[in-house]
């Protein structure tokens, strides 16, 4: 049945497509014989076809075909350079790798990220790179991934930097739920890393869990200035240029859907708050447990981003001091975020400070409230004091110091058991006895 | 080697319609493409565009050559090496949009953008799965679709691959093209 109709469908839409436009709607009207949904579906397909667009006229072989070369050759084959030993890889990305190597000289270990041989003609690829090395050996701060050197060998462009042992934020994620003083002491740390990038005149536009690393011993470094640009402030000294031949085409989204602000996929010009946006995202991530804005496809969670408003689940509803953070962070206008980073880096270390020790009582003011002039003074937010005792609590659970108890409930019945065996092992030998003394007499 | 044998009793097996011998076939194609691919690459000028049908031309040359296969005929060939093309392009288009990425390091997210662009990459995902439905209404024209999108052959190479008069396929591929963009864009309407 299906079949015929499309059949019809077919011969109705073939013998009209070719007939001037005015006349084929009576015509498909008269071929169809009235039957009116599938007039509907013959019209919508003439209707398609007319349109001059430029869907399906481009074929995508030839992206295809450069994707095979570039993955055929070789891109994790181990490049053989001189100064470096590689050891492993530690992941890869879309074109490159990235290999734990060995710093010969220094003897110390380094992150190498390689290009593949074949990548080493491609101008656009190179300068990208470049410009990372750039961006990146541009911010010297703690909480910015070293950048050693940039350089080609073995006609392979390669960019080494500190290597950081640890996991990604997006591996902690993962892992385990990140209780919220820990959460607050990575937020704090990532904004310090922000405020020297933005210091320098540079935007990292690529802020995601996938970028972060939280060291093993609570340090965190920020990688992947990829993405990053510098931007154009007023009054700022330090103000360097990167080429602007690589500044994203228009109508091009570079970067992870969902932590992309709302002018980023407008593909507007960006500055430093979209840094602040996307460090929103992952707050609000760390402390919720997921993200704010959703969707089954990546359009969904664009529309999400442009459309509607964040909300709080109970983690986040029952702490005004970062939901107010949080509303900075993640104002659709860029207008109504946080104007500057340290601000925002003040906001989250005084929060962080209360969160750590509980007992104390700030005086202070939020840069979240200067709108309001509302200031918090003796601050104790509702419900933290209660809540920590039970915390604390949890955490001795944890460790065993409440774990005696079941021991000895359980160790009853295993105490009885072997009085019996004693019992039984008692009344075999004392038959046995018997049974001797029997055959002996 | 025993690839030879292999492709050799693959294919044969694929013409007398065992179709899960084609899953086994792919991957060799695959290979004796991006062998090629690579070839290419190195050879030519890096601003020198590849050739969309000496690629496959070769391949197909190299498969029957150095194989020693007979292909039944170039349709097998051209049909698999197009869904091969639109195999690879789907799975980096899902990459990079889910960016699913593990390890220590692995998020260079950006370099491959030169590549394929986010845009383009949901644009693959969509017709993908319109192209999907269209197999199920009319192979026919999936099979045009693919070889001509995915495969970059041109009216006339599929006309002759298929055994039709290049006029005939003209009129496949407008419809297709009409159905697949109803249905891209039907589903696009919510979103915008």
């Amino acid at each position: 049945m299906k079949v015929n109709r499309w059949e019809t469908v077919e011969k109705v839409f073939n013998k009209s497509v070719v007939l001037p436009r005015e006349k084929r709607e009576a015509f498909v009207a008269s071929a169809c014989g009235g039957d009116a949904d599938l007039i509907e579906d013959v019209l919508s397909l003439l209707a398609e076809a007319d349109k001059d667009d430029k869907f399906l006229s481009e074929p995508v072989f030839e992206v295809g075909a450069k994707i095979l070369a570039s993955e055929y050759i070789g891109l994790f084959d181990e490049p053989n350079f001189a100064a470096y030993e590689m050891q492993k890889i530690l992941g890869r990305g879309g074109s490159s790798v990235v290999f734990l190597a060995r710093d010969v000289s220094l003897e110390r270990s380094v992150a190498i990220k390689v290009l593949p041989a074949a990548l080493a003609d491609d101008d656009e690829r190179i300068l990208r790179f470049q410009q990372e090395a750039k961006a990146a050996s541009a911010i010297s701060h703690p909480n910015v991934a070293h950048i050693y050197g940039f350089g080609k060998a073995d006609n392979r462009y390669y960019l080494a930097m500190e290597y950081v042992q640890g996991d990604t934020l997006r591996e902690l994620l993962k892992k385990k739920e990140i209780d919220k003083v820990f959460a607050l002491d990575i937020a704090c740390q990532i904004s310090k890393a922000l405020c020297a990038a933005h210091k320098a005149g540079i935007v990292h536009r690529d802020v995601k869990p996938e970028n972060i690393i939280v060291a093993d011993d609570g340090l965190v470094k920020v990688l992947d200035f990829g993405l990053a640009k510098s931007f154009t402030v007023q009054n700022r000294e330090t103000n360097r240029s990167f080429d602007a031949s690589l500044d994203t085409k228009p109508g091009m989204i570079i970067g992870t859907v969902s932590y992309m602000s709302p002018e980023q996929i407008r593909g507007q010009q960006l500055d430093w708050r979209t840094d602040i946006w996307s460090f929103g995202v992952v707050l609000y991530e760390m402390l919720a447990g997921s993200r704010p804005f959703k969707g089954e496809t990546s359009s969904d969670i664009q529309a999400r981003i442009l459309l509607i408003e964040h909300e709080y689940p109970a983690e986040i509803a029952e702490m005004p001091e970062i939901r107010k953070i949080l509303d900075k962070c993640l104002a659709k206008d860029v207008n109504l975020r946080y104007k500057a980073t340290p601000e925002l880096m003040n906001d989250l270390e005084i929060f962080h400070k209360y969160l750590s020790y509980p007992g104390n009582k700030f005086k202070y003011s939020f840069a979240a409230n200067a709108e309001s002039g509302e200031e918090f003074e003796n601050f104790e937010a509702p419900g933290y004091s209660e809540e920590n005792p039970e915390e604390n609590k949890e955490t001795k659970e944890a460790n065993g110091e409440k774990g005696a108890k079941p021991e000895i409930i359980e160790g009853k019945p295993e105490k009885n058991y072997a009085k019996y065996k004693l019992i039984i092992a008692a009344a075999v030998f004392f038959i046995f006895i018997i049974v001797l003394i029997a055959i002996l007499y | 080697m025993t690839d030879r044998q292999n492709i050799t009793e693959l294919l044969a097996a694929w013409s007398d319609g065992d179709r899960t011998s084609l899953e086994n076939l792919m991957p060799l194609v695959e290979q004796e493409l991006r062998k090629i691919a690579h070839n290419y690459m190195r050879r030519e000028n890096p601003n020198h565009t590849l050739q969309t049908t000496a690629l496959i031309n070769e391949a197909y040359i190299e498969l029957n050559n150095q194989h020693s296969v007979n292909w039944q005929n170039r349709k097998h060939f051209f049909a698999i090496s197009a869904q091969i093309m639109r195999r690879i392009l789907l799975k980096h288009a899902r990459d990079r949009t889910c960016a699913k990425r593990g390890g220590k390091f692995a998020h260079v997210s950006l370099e491959d953008v030169t590549v394929l662009t986010h845009e383009k990459s949901v644009e693959l995902i969509a017709l993908d799965e319109a192209l999907e439905r269209l197999s199920q209404l009319d192979p026919l024209k999936c099979t045009i679709v693919e070889m001509r999108y995915f495969g970059g052959l041109s009216v006339e190479e599929i006309g002759k691959v298929l055994d039709f008069a290049p006029v005939t396929i003209g009129v496949h591929w407008r419809l297709a093209k009409a159905w697949l963009g109803r249905e891209i864009n039907g589903a696009n309407q919510m979103v915008h």
